[in-house]
């Protein structure tokens, strides 16, 4: 079988990086883990030979100005066209946490979407509870009735949509991937992650590459919890 | 020509705009004047900005770099000026760094301008600010709103502030003007390098004494003595440069000479053994104690930034590092720049241990004031609530955006703090285990190797750091010791280095931390060839702004900087990498072996010192230490946290008490903290602060999943007792080691493998007019010495790091505030499989509840704790065998509050309980002497306890491995959600909501 290539982007803050190689590499992904500055040297040299692009969290930038938005501006400038065609021919996208950010800030979703500061002003480490309430490469055998546990830990993850219209829009196409099942920083109707391009592209702002082992749950270790690698999975088994 | 430019940016109105929601919200807490005011507020950031391009193509990019959908970006427009209807209620405070000051925004503002402009921008530069708008159901005079500003919405060392009322909007339109916007970029005059000559050879001892208080050198006479002896015999004058470096090598901070000190022991104390004299209590307790333990898995201590140990199985092995800091000077006069440059200044010990290690947790320990402390406070002390919110934000900054978790922490609350809080930052780290050669952890310079500075740039931020912290808290204390930190520039430092490091484009390195590139520098001088030596070479340092003089250069304590001795083949390569990956290197000479650390400017040479007599001539202190006689009065009080609630002398009954303790300071919930810190990030956490799915059950220590293929991790735990160490200090040595040794055992630590690192805080022990008893404090500090030795060697745990603050004191006129001696303890060392701990809470009904102890539970006459080490040793690896073997199903060390509260807060989150059947005739300790309230028992904190749950066929099993020691069954769990005990029954839910769930 041919190997399936996967790019994980660090650098300029991002801190996930390598816990997300690790876990494209668990499902069986081979990585070309970079700095977004080589990466930008020659985005379709790297992008030619990967399936996924995978974007982890962390600070781009320190968060400042807005989080994920310089990391944005920077890639728009230089990388916006070649994403454009990667997506184009069928690659996929994770983005994560920060990512998830960088990417609503280049507009992958539209513009009437924004992740704005959590309700309760502050950041917030915290696992919750997902539903999967939409459709994407990364949750497709994964049964709707499957709940994921994983953390969240941000502090600007409150989803906003500024048109209603846009909003039915994602529903109807399946686009809001991943639900809250409760409120936990404000987001409308407690999205937590979003998909676009029919479901090729995720952005979620829980880290699925943090719960990669059942002992890395704060309240069990023996119940039968889907892993957060099973995202990872599932765009291994779809590319 | 230059455009000059002043954005606002302000959350749209139809948005929500969380950070004026948060500061309403937090208005009754920390200016409780206005709590039962009504007042609407919006936040609106500022930035100021200039380059050389027209004014239009400024303010397009500008426009591109800060535009969203939520917000109104405007440029030259006022958002909020005050309005007609709500005249006299309406106020403005605009606040912005003062020059000098690290401004993180503003430094990615010019980055962004850059990214967002289609041409390239020359020159620019700009600055962040905020502002809000505050409107009051009624008016409010102006003094109420300075007030206001000045407790609550900014710190005059860093910012300054505008307050613009109703009457200002003249005011308003002149911020527009070309002229003031220039004020923002105003560089400071750029002077002549002045190199002063101090002819220290000719001056007397007095003179000498009196100059280096004025200069902050904080040398004490017989360091000038030396000193005057020293340029004697060179027969020449010194330069100030000079004098800088020995004041930065010498100071206590650096140096430690009162742990090098030779101590006259007079002990009035007939149940503790000392010395007459010691000669050195580091080189005699701490290191000596080392040394008798011999562990293979010790790697390098106490020579290098970190402790390092290694730990290992038959398939890996990993160097694991430890450090933990104290930042208490800075975190005083801004707490929250205090702590964020605590936690990134310990990352980088981390990073600047060995060749590089990779730092993977931190622990934070915050010991303040009481929250609800309600009398005036002296001048220039913060309140203590400003004081926690401050160094929490500044830990949560630091610890977050450098995608570092904090693992583990604990919060002290004492009067004594008032004055100096403390703030302990520690971190972990890892480097690839090598036994090769190349070993990643020997640092080797060869003569011609560069100097390279990476990372920030100098600025007169934190001049006189080291020397600043070795004096006493009052209101001269410098601004310039403050800085804020930059996680952003150091995150990148930190790729950059393990990248470089892996690629071996170096030969050694160390961080800039006190001291600056004097003591970087100077250190890492001594490690090339024979007798070491550097040519430092300051005039192509990377400055924030022009005009700083070679001494402020050489002693800056600038944040985010590193320093590397860089062979000569490698240093194109060094320097393009650290290019790519967009982190700044000035290179400044290069290593010598000629014994001499030279400092030259503009090729002038400003310093000349001798390498030996700059690290070894520093006179060693003869000092006086008595150890009073304790009272051993039988029938005090035990010692505890129920205390706290007697203050008011209310007679409370059980129903009362338990709720009441649950709420006290020093018992709690701090999940509100813990949650804000990313506690893991890394995806390493195995323990989170609190259990079960609700985030009910508090932890214990941390635990750490260093290996992706088998389950090998670190454990670690930390111990502190301050408030026994006001009745017996070296009782209080032993609780902290007790305790973080336990800590440590829940989460996991092989006791056969483990080390532990000893942070001091003291008062000041050294004898001066106004400290009377300064002999009583270095007794203190002799005892818990003498403590830490003995545990070390009963435990089998050797010191592999430590650190130590002698100036804890604040002092305004006669008032002085001291803190208490505190001792912090950590415990690290090796989880075999992280797979296996046991849970901290219930994990279902019919569990039998047990409390077990390593020494006798029961408070001695004192009302202090019992702890043997001897027992601990022993008990711990029966604690751990129980672990491995895979019965011991659930564990909690007994903490602040005793055996009652740790068993209650097991059942946090769950939905279990408890009858507790255990009365006094099988626990006598549990009843009451005449000076306690009768329910007092319950709370007993005894030192060594545990409570843990196993499945019911598992008791003969646990009697057995326990058997020698306490193990008193005390009940079964069931289904109930309550937990009932002799005088109450409670009902979990209502006491997770008193202990603030």
């Amino acid at each position: 079988m041919a190997t399936k290539n996967a790019i994980v982007l660090g650098g300029d803050g991002i801190n996930c990086h390598r816990e997300t190689a690790a876990a494209c590499e668990m499902v069986g992904f081979s990585v070309d883990l970079l700095h977004v500055n080589d990466f930008l040297q020659s985005p379709e040299r790297w992008l030619n030979r990967a399936r996924l692009l995978v974007l982890p969290g962390g600070f781009s930038f320190g968060d400042e100005l807005g989080s994920g938005r310089i990391l944005a501006l920077k890639l728009r400038g230089r990388a916006g066209s070649q994403l454009d065609r990667f997506l184009d021919n069928g690659g996929a996208m994770l983005g994560i946490c920060n990512w998830f950010q960088v990417l609503v800030a280049m507009e992958i979703f539209g513009r009437s979407v924004a992740l704005a500061h959590n309700a309760n002003g502050g950041f917030i480490d915290r696992w919750v509870t997902l539903n999967i309430t939409g459709e994407s490469i990364f949750t497709k055998h994964l049964p709707r009735t499957t709940r994921l546990e994983l953390p969240i830990r941000h502090g600007e993850g409150r989803l906003v949509c500024t048109d209603d219209a846009a909003w039915s829009t994602f529903r109807d196409s399946q686009a809001l991937v991943l639900s809250y099942a409760s409120d936990v920083n404000g987001s409308r109707d407690q999205v937590a992650g979003l998909s676009a391009r029919e479901g090729r592209v995720l952005g979620l702002m829980p880290h699925p590459e943090a719960f990669w082992s059942s002992e890395l749950h704060p309240a069990s270790k023996d119940e039968k919890l889907t892993l957060g690698t099973e995202l990872f999975a599932g765009a291994f088994k779809q590319l | 020509m230059i455009s000059r430019l002043r954005v606002e940016r302000t959350v749209a109105a139809e948005e929500f705009d969380a950070v004026a929601h948060r500061i309403v919200q937090e208005i009754p807490l920390y200016f409780p004047a206005w709590k039962d005011l009504k007042v609407q507020c919006r936040s609106t950031e500022l930035f100021w900005t200039c380059a050389k391009v027209p004014r239009s193509e400024l303010e397009t990019a500008a426009k591109l770099a800060l535009a969203s959908s939520l917000y109104v970006v405007t440029s030259d427009q006022f958002t909020f000026a005050p309005h007609a209807a709500s005249a006299g209620r309406e106020w403005c405070l605009e606040k912005h760094f003062r020059f000098g000051v690290t401004d993180n925004s503003g430094n990615v503002l010019a980055e962004a301008l850059a990214l967002a402009s289609p041409t390239p921008l020359a020159d620019v530069q700009a600055r962040s600010g905020r502002k809000i708008w505050l409107c009051f159901e009624k008016a409010v005079p102006r003094s109420e709103v300075e007030a206001y500003a000045s407790k609550v919405f900014f710190n005059e060392l860093i910012e300054t502030c505008e307050i613009l009322g109703p009457d200002d909007s003249e005011n308003i339109q002149r911020k527009f003007s070309d002229s003031q916007l220039a004020v923002h970029f105003r560089l400071p005059s750029s002077t002549e390098v002045d190199v002063e000559t101090i002819d220290v050879a000719n001056l007397t001892v007095e003179e000498f004494v009196e100059l280096s208080r004025k200069r902050l050198w904080a040398f004490s006479q017989d360091e000038c003595e030396t000193l005057i002896r020293h340029y004697r015999k060179l027969a020449r004058a010194a330069t100030d440069v000079e004098i800088e470096v020995f004041a930065q090598t010498w100071s206590e901070h650096c140096k430690h000479k009162i742990f090098a000190a030779d101590i006259a022991v007079t002990n009035e104390r007939d149940d503790l053994a000392l010395p007459e004299r010691v000669a050195g209590v580091f080189k005699t307790y701490i290191r000596g104690s080392t040394e008798k333990i011999t562990k293979p898995y010790l790697r390098s201590v106490f020579h290098d930034n970190a402790g390092v140990i290694a730990i290992g199985n038959d398939h890996e092995r990993v160097d694991v590092a430890i450090k933990v800091e104290t930042h208490n000077s800075p975190s005083a006069l801004d707490p929250y720049g205090g702590a964020l440059t605590g936690i990134v200044g310990v990352n980088r010990d981390i990073l600047g241990v060995g060749l590089g290690a990779e730092p993977i947790a931190n622990l934070d320990v915050f010991c303040v004031g009481s929250l609800e402390h309600r009398e005036e406070l002296p001048e220039r002390l913060h309140h203590p609530r400003r004081i926690l919110e401050g160094v929490r934000s500044g830990v949560q900054d630091g610890g977050n955006k450098s995608g570092v978790p904090t693992v583990t922490g604990a919060l002290v609350h004492d009067r004594s703090y008032l004055g100096k809080p403390l703030v302990f930052c520690g971190t972990i780290g890892v480097i690839p285990y090598s036994d090769q050669k190349d070993d990643l952890l020997t640092k080797e310079i060869t003569s011609g190797d560069a100097i390279v500075m990476v990372g920030g740039r100098i600025g007169k931020d934190g001049i006189h750091g080291a020397t600043f912290s070795s004096l006493e808290l009052n209101q001269d204390s410098p601004a310039s010791a403050v800085q804020l930190g930059d996680p952003l520039t150091q995150r990148r430092v930190w790729d950059f280095l393990l990248e470089a490091r892996d690629a071996r484009l170096y030969s050694a390195v160390t961080d800039n931390g006190a001291g600056g590139l004097s003591s970087s520098i100077g250190e890492l001088a001594r490690l090339c060839g024979q007798r070491g030596g550097a040519k430092l070479d300051l005039t192509n340092a990377k400055t924030k702004y022009p005009g700083l003089q070679p001494f402020e250069l050489l002693v800056s304590e600038s944040q985010e900087r590193m320093s590397f001795a860089v062979p000569r083949s490698k240093i194109e390569e060094f320097l393009a990498l650290a290019s790519r990956r967009g982190v700044e290197c000035s290179v400044l000479g290069t290593f010598e072996d000629n014994g001499i650390f030279e400092v030259s400017y503009r090729s002038q040479v400003v310093a000349k010192i001798d390498l030996h007599f700059l690290h070894e001539g520093c006179p060693r202190m003869n000092l006086n230490a008595r150890v009073p006689k304790v009272s051993l009065a039988i029938g005090s009080a035990r010692v505890g946290a129920w205390q706290s609630l007697m203050q008011e002398r209310t007679p409370l009954k059980m129903v009362e008490a338990l709720p009441q303790i649950l709420a006290s300071e020093n018992v709690r919930s701090r999940r509100w903290i813990s949650e804000q810190y990313d506690h893991e990030v890394g995806a390493r956490s195995v323990r989170a602060p609190y259990k079960t799915k609700e985030r009910g059950s508090p932890g214990d220590g941390g635990a750490l999943r260093i290996s992706r293929n088998t389950g090998l991790g670190v454990a670690v735990g930390i111990g502190l007792a301050p408030k026994i160490a006001a009745h017996d200090p070296a009782c209080a040595a032993a609780v902290a080691v007790d305790e973080a040794f336990r800590n440590a055992l829940v989460a996991g630590l092989d006791p056969d493998h483990a080390a532990l690192v000893d942070n001091f805080c003291w008062p000041d022990p050294l004898p001066s007019g106004s400290n009377p008893d300064a002999e009583i404090k270095l007794g203190a500090l002799v005892s818990t010495n003498q403590i830490l030795h003995d545990a070390a060697i009963a435990l089998g745990a050797p010191f592999v790091s430590g650190k130590d603050s002698m100036k804890n004191d604040y002092r305004m006129g006669s008032l002085k505030i001291s803190v208490l001696p505190t001792i912090l303890v950590t415990a690290i060392g090796k989880i075999h499989d992280v797979r296996q701990l046991p849970r901290g809470f219930c994990a279902g009904s019919n569990r039998s509840v047990y409390w077990i102890a390593a020494s006798d539970p029961a408070p001695d006459g004192r009302g202090l704790p019992r702890v043997d080490f001897s027992r601990l040793s022993r008990f711990a690896r029966a604690f751990h065998q129980a672990h491995r073997e895979g019965w011991l199903e659930s564990a909690h060390d007994v903490g602040d509050g005793g055996w009652l509260v740790t068993t209650a807060e097991m059942f946090f989150g769950t939905t279990f309980g408890i009858q507790i059947a255990v009365n006094s005739k099988q626990l006598p300790w549990l009843a009451s002497n005449r000076n306690e309230p009768d329910w007092v028992g319950w709370f007993t904190e005894s030192a060594s306890g545990f409570v843990v749950m196993v499945e019911q066929k598992y008791e003969g099993v646990l009697e057995k491995t326990f058997s020698g020691f306490f193990v008193q069954k005390v009940g079964t769990t069931d289904t109930s959600g309550q937990i009932a005990v002799a005088g109450g029954t409670f009902l979990i839910r209502d006491l997770e909501r008193a202990y603030g769930h």
